[in-house]
């Protein structure tokens, strides 16, 4: 049997599609209708849904009955006499939402990536979460390690490694709360779960840093590099934990957006509170990049008499 | 101590003596600011002849020199107050300034020495010590500092700011030095007397505000090329740091300081040596020209590996700061980065450079350069060099990065 789910926010209800000869099934605002939608953007009599049947196969064809507000198919305009309804279609009216499901509805095959089932919140429980949190700890360690120079300084290496999770989980609980107002879902192992792998890629491309200023001799793409690095991580992640704990739709744009944003804000009120006159040498300070080789180097007369173009450079008037 | 004046010998008068001979020959020199008519520096300053000649020090009046059109110079005589004074020549790099008030009616003059005092001999400094009182400060001349710039006299007695430009004189009564600066307690500076004769020899017959800039170039990029001339000119003395052979103190005007660091908790070997100048030109307030330092540093992995050691040395290489300097006196600075293949080991370089917008062919600069070649030692060598030419800059890193030496 077809079935019609007809959804209104968050609200839904499925019923059961019946052929009704000639008349089929009229929707609309009227209480005559055979489906009676409380919507006050919808007609009395919105549409007729009827079986076809003088096919080889039959079919369901929506005929609007009112032209005052318009209906959608699948985002786009009805606008002819007679539409055929396909399986999995979408009709919008007024505020409402109305999906066709015929009886053989084939189930595309997924075409999401491999962790996408693994990434739905009903699946990540306290197991997954407290693995991407011991995933933090252990590459917070690694980059304790990598940088300590004294011996004796376990309490740099424990506090070292204990404050990334420890902002995951305040981080984490700001999240449930949010869900729990918005939503009235908690879902606090889904949250602390996609903020840990989070903070494991920002803690991870950290680096970046001295790689891009190596490459490009400029600190300045190097930190336009950060600013873009920490904003698709950090938007990615705040895209999640949107789509867990608020109905918003675009999350990943909203998250993207929201990061750009605050990043260029406090690039501006960076580039404003600065003295751009300094008596500091603001030069590249990567000494080569990491784990790479570093690249063949110029002899000491080529360097010294390159000073002429260095003193060119230099502004010769006073601002 | 008493008894040790009287045996000093007869001829030498107590301070209170010359106190009282010369009390009328010093005078407080003031630097009015023309805006609110009150005074924005003091000092002190002598009188050199029976026509009004006075001798103070040049920092005393550099607001005069630089801003002429902002502030006058003016001599705070006791019987009838202020009475203006008109420069009439000065030297930049000795602090010295000659003062004319034409209409002045004091007496004696001061003479000038004619030798050297011995080490060890009492002298006498007279000025005014933070617009308090003329006075009289007794100490003992220490002669001349080795390693300043340009030549000065130690004076072991307490010179205090506002005396700059007074005489110190003999037991005698004659002048062989100015008052010019104070170190530490006890420790002071003077100028020795024959720059002041050198100067009142070369009284020009005017002298314009408007060639009071070009007299300060001139005189400061002669003394600073004659410095990097004798500098470049002389072998450079290698003293070993490790497997290094590094130049060593350049110039008796040139410390060098070090020390290592022991490696009881740390993982690594650390060994300094800094060299640095003593002293620099004072040009004006907030300008001072002529620093020179440079630095080695000696890293040596104990128990890092080489990418916590790669991890040590980028996290210290950085250039040195410039010394300050407003935006009006030099342009921004600009850098520049490369790989340096040297007769050994390969090196990460950066070389930093400003300009000096009112000084011609003059530069402040700042080089650093770390041997990155070995996975477990290295060596970083800073060197700053503050006003200095194109030429001779070029020199100088040239020969600080040519020079060092390596063996395994």
């Amino acid at each position: 049997m077809e079935k019609m789910i007809v959804q209104r926010g968050r609200f839904y209800q499925t019923f059961d599609l019946t052929a009704q000869g000639q008349a089929g099934v009229v929707i609309g605002r009227g209480f005559h209708c055979d489906l009676i939608l409380a919507d006050s953007f919808v007609d009395v009599e919105q549409l007729r849904i009827v079986m076809v049947t003088d096919q080889l196969s039959p079919s369901w064809q929506v005929s609007l009955l009112s032209m005052t507000n318009p209906v959608f198919r699948n985002g786009v305009m009805v606008k002819g006499e007679r539409v055929e309804l396909k399986s999995g279609d979408r009709l919008t009216l007024g505020r409402t939402t109305l999906q066709f499901f015929a009886e053989n509805h084939a189930i595309p095959p997924t075409d999401r990536f491999v962790l996408s089932k693994w990434l739905t919140h009903h699946s990540i429980g306290p197991m997954r979460a407290l693995l991407a949190v011991i995933a933090i700890m252990a590459i917070a360690l690694l980059s304790q390690y990598l940088t300590h120079y004294e011996q004796n300084q376990w309490h740099s290496f424990i506090s070292g490694t204990l404050i990334p999770p420890g902002i995951v989980l305040v981080w984490t609980c700001f999240w449930a709360f949010v869900g729990r107002l918005l939503r009235g879902h908690t879902l606090f192992f889904p949250h602390m779960f996609f903020a840990a792998l989070g903070a494991c890629a920002l803690l991870m491309l950290w680096d970046t840093h001295g790689y891009v200023a190596f490459v490009t001799n400029s600190e300045w793409i190097a930190l336009a590099a950060d600013t873009l690095v920490f904003a698709l991580v950090a938007g990615v992640t705040l895209g999640f934990q949107l789509s867990l704990a608020s109905s918003l739709r675009h999350v990943f744009a909203i998250g993207i957006f929201l990061c750009l944003s605050l990043a260029v804000v406090a690039g501006i009120l960076a580039i404003s509170n600065k003295d751009n006159w300094t008596s500091r040498a603001q030069h590249n300070t990567a000494l080569k990049a990491p784990f790479m080789p570093s690249p063949p180097g110029m002899s000491l007369d080529a360097y010294i008499s390159d000073y002429d173009n260095l003193v060119q450079a230099l502004p010769s008037q006073a601002p | 101590m008493g008894h040790l004046i009287s045996v000093s010998g007869a001829r030498a008068e107590s301070p209170s003596v010359l106190y009282d001979r010369f009390r009328g020959s010093v005078f407080q020199i003031q630097v009015i600011d023309k805006g609110s008519a009150n005074k924005t520096s003091i000092g002190s300053g002598f009188l050199l002849d029976g026509h009004g000649l006075i001798a103070t020090n040049y920092h005393v009046v550099s607001a005069h020199i630089h801003k002429p059109e902002q502030h006058h110079v003016r001599l705070l005589e006791q019987r009838r107050g202020l009475l203006d004074a008109e420069l009439v020549a000065f030297d930049v790099i000795h602090d010295l300034a000659l003062l004319r008030v034409s209409d002045l009616d004091a007496s004696p003059a001061f003479n000038l020495a004619s030798s050297v005092p011995e080490k060890g001999d009492r002298i006498y400094a007279l000025g005014n010590p933070l617009d308090l009182a003329m006075t009289i400060i007794e100490g003992i001349h220490n002669g001349p500092v080795e390693s300043a710039r340009y030549q000065q006299f130690l004076f072991s007695g307490s010179l205090n700011s506002g005396m700059s430009g007074g005489p110190a004189l003999n037991p005698d009564g004659q002048v062989i030095g100015i008052n010019v600066a104070k170190g530490q307690e006890q420790i002071s500076f003077l100028v020795p007397v024959h720059f002041l004769k050198k100067l009142i020899g070369n009284i020009p017959a005017t002298l314009a505000t408007a060639d009071y800039h070009q007299l300060i170039e001139a005189d400061v990029r002669r003394h600073l090329s004659e410095y990097y001339g004798k500098i470049l000119a002389d072998a450079w003395p290698l003293e070993p740091l490790s497997a290094y052979q590094l130049p060593d103190s350049l110039d008796a005007t040139v410390k060098c300081w070090g020390h290592t660091l022991e490696k009881g908790k740390s993982l690594y070997d650390e060994i300094h040596r800094h060299c640095q100048t003593q002293d620099s030109i004072y040009v004006s307030q907030d300008l001072s020209i002529g620093y020179f330092s440079y630095d080695y540093s000696f890293l040596r992995s104990g128990g890092l590996n080489s990418i916590q050691f790669y991890n040590l040395l980028a996290q210290d290489f950085s250039a040195d700061g410039f010394h300050n300097a407003t935006q009006s006196q030099v342009s921004t600075i600009n850098c520049r980065d490369r790989f340096l293949e040297h007769v050994f080991g390969k090196w990460r370089v950066t070389s930093c450079l400003r300009r000096y917008h009112h000084f011609e062919d003059l530069y402040d600069s700042t080089l650093v350069a770390q041997r990155i070649d070995l996975p477990l030692s290295s060596l970083r060598i800073n060197v700053t060099l503050a006003g200095i030419s194109l030429a001779h800059l070029k020199q100088m890193h040239h020969r600080f990065l040519e020079q060092v030496q390596w063996k395994k």
